[in-house]
Order: structure tokens, then sequence, then C-alpha cells
């Protein structure tokens, strides 16, 4: 877990939230703090409900799931939705540093990866259309190439 | 009629859609799915399209044909096709799903969304395809596929 992170984004959920006029009602509060702890990078909202399960929580599904589009409507979390419409969520970094996924297509699995190249190559993509970039997601999908087998 | 109808539409498309929908067709059938007529129409309606609907969108173009399919029709063919790998189902963030014709090439365009006008905007990029590959190769993942969303303003927005 990158603790700076973690401290700044709850800082920012909090002062977002309570801007928005919205309670920290016990539901919303639970949801940001396993997201400070546990989402720095993409976890499914049926395994936040699990893992809020799993601590005792009685948040129902629905205020859990309604509770993580609030976050998205406030740029507090990334989403990501796969082909199987299995949405995941992120937190969002206060200060723009970001990563991308790989999706394992054989298991689901999910892992973060960064790259300056391509990180270049998107900003040569967007300047040479005209387009002001305020971000970007990109995800590759496959299957992990095990222990033997070619590339 | 109805195979009428799908010639013609077949020839609207481009030629690239024009085979993605053939082989739609083909995929369905050996599927063991009937070729019934919301499957043809969400079908046809999908290869004219040069990038990503909603399943409104495609519902309002079909209702527009004059053809009587249902929205729930829509959906579940989307889900038919999303399963056999002929369509990919592309998240904007605004909660909508837009869908678009998986070609059986792997020709491919990705997408801008502008944060102003609300605009999908398809685009191709040489250089950018060669930084995936790259950032592939390094991977440890035999990639098979990308998906690539731009967020910003479109140059056709005064703020942009």
């Amino acid at each position: 877990v990158d603790v700076a992170l973690r401290d700044r984004w709850l800082q920012l959920a909090h002062q977002r939230v309570a801007d928005a006029g919205l309670r920290s009602g016990a539901a919303r509060s639970q949801v940001i703090e396993l997201l400070a702890r546990e989402g720095q990078c993409l976890l499914g909202a049926q395994q936040i409900v699990d893992r809020l399960r799993a601590t005792g929580s009685a948040g129902s599904q629905a205020s859990v799931y309604r509770v993580l589009e609030e976050l998205h409507g406030l740029g507090l979390v990334h989403r990501s939705i796969d082909d199987q419409g299995i949405a995941r969520y992120e937190i969002a970094d206060p200060e723009g540093h970001h990563h991308h996924h790989f999706v394992d297509d054989e298991t689901g699995a999910v892992e973060p990866f960064e790259d300056v190249a391509l990180e270049d190559a998107i900003r040569e993509a967007a300047r040479r259309r005209g387009i002001a970039l305020s971000g970007h997601e990109i995800v590759l999908k496959g299957t992990r190439v095990r222990e033997g087998q070619p590339t | 009629v109805a195979s009428s109808r799908s010639s013609e539409h077949a020839a609207e498309a481009t030629p690239d859609r024009g085979d993605w929908a053939r082989h739609a067709f083909e995929r369905v059938a050996v599927a063991g799915h009937r070729s019934g007529g919301a499957r043809r129409a969400v079908i046809e309606v999908l290869a004219r399209q040069e990038c990503c609907r909603s399943a409104q969108e495609l519902h309002d173009e079909i209702r527009g044909g004059d053809r009587n399919v249902g929205i729930a029709s829509v959906y579940r063919v989307l889900d038919l096709l999303l399963g056999l790998g002929l369509v990919q189902r592309i998240d904007i963030g605004s909660g909508v799903s837009m869908y678009e014709a998986a070609l059986p090439g792997g020709e491919h365009h990705h997408h801008l969304l502008c944060t102003d006008c609300g605009q999908v905007v398809p685009f191709e990029d040489p250089g950018l395809e060669r930084a995936i590959e790259a950032t592939a190769r390094r991977s440890g993942y035999r990639v098979e596929g990308h998906d690539v969303l731009l967020r910003g303003l479109c140059p056709t927005c005064p703020t942009g």
C-alpha cells in the first residue's frame, strides 16, 4: 500500500463528500476507508461488498453500489467496466499519478502497469489531433505467459 | 423480404462492416440461434455504424426504419453478440455502455470522449499502436486486445 497516496486520497475524499453536502454515514465511510486501504488498483464492486461483510459491516449491497457510483461522480474513483459488464473501481490519485491495466482473459486477474514510452505516445497522438488531453485509460487484454511458453 | 432487406443494408455498410455482418450471421447460426427479426435488425444497424452506439441509439435507429423491435430484445441480442465476441462494449464513464462491431480481421480504432460536447470521436494512430505493441512485448502477457480511451476537449469545441 502506498501510504502517502492512501492519506492524501482520504483527506480529499472526506473534503469532497462534505462539499457535496453528503453525510458521513456508515456505508459511505466504510466504503471510503476500504478503498483507501485496498483500492489502489481495481477492485470489483462485489469484492468490495464481500470484504466489507467480512469485517462485520451491515451495509447492504445496494448501498455499497450507490456509494461507489457517488464517488465516481465526484471524481474520487476511476471505474472500469469489462466485457462482461463487471464494474471495478480504484481510487483516483489527487496528484494525478496513474497506472493502466493488464487483464488476464483466463483468470480475470487485473494487474497494474506503468510505461513512460506509452504515456509519451498517448500525448503525441493527442497533440497530432489537436486534443487538449485531460485523462486517458488503457487496458491490455490477454493471457499471462507461463514459464517456457513463447510470448 | 428479410434477406433482401439484409442485402440492401449490407451494401450500405463499408466493406469491412459488410463482412462483419455476414460473419456475425454465420457465427450466430453456428451457435444454434435462429436469425430472428431482432437479431437481424441489430446486426444490420451495428454494421452501419462508424463508431460505438448505446443500446438506446441502436433501438432508435431500428425503430426509425419502421421495424418493431423492443429495447429488451436489443439488449438480449447485444448480450448474445458480446458472448460470441462479435461486438465489444465500451465504457466511456457516462454509466451507459456503448457497443460496436468487433471486426473479424482485428481492424479497430480507439475513442476520444470530448468532455465538453460529449461527442465520442473514433481515431486511429499507428504510432500509438506501435507503442502498445512494444509495451505488450515487455509485459509478460500474450496480449490479444487493447482498449484506449482519451478524455479531453475535441478540436471543434471552442475551449479545445
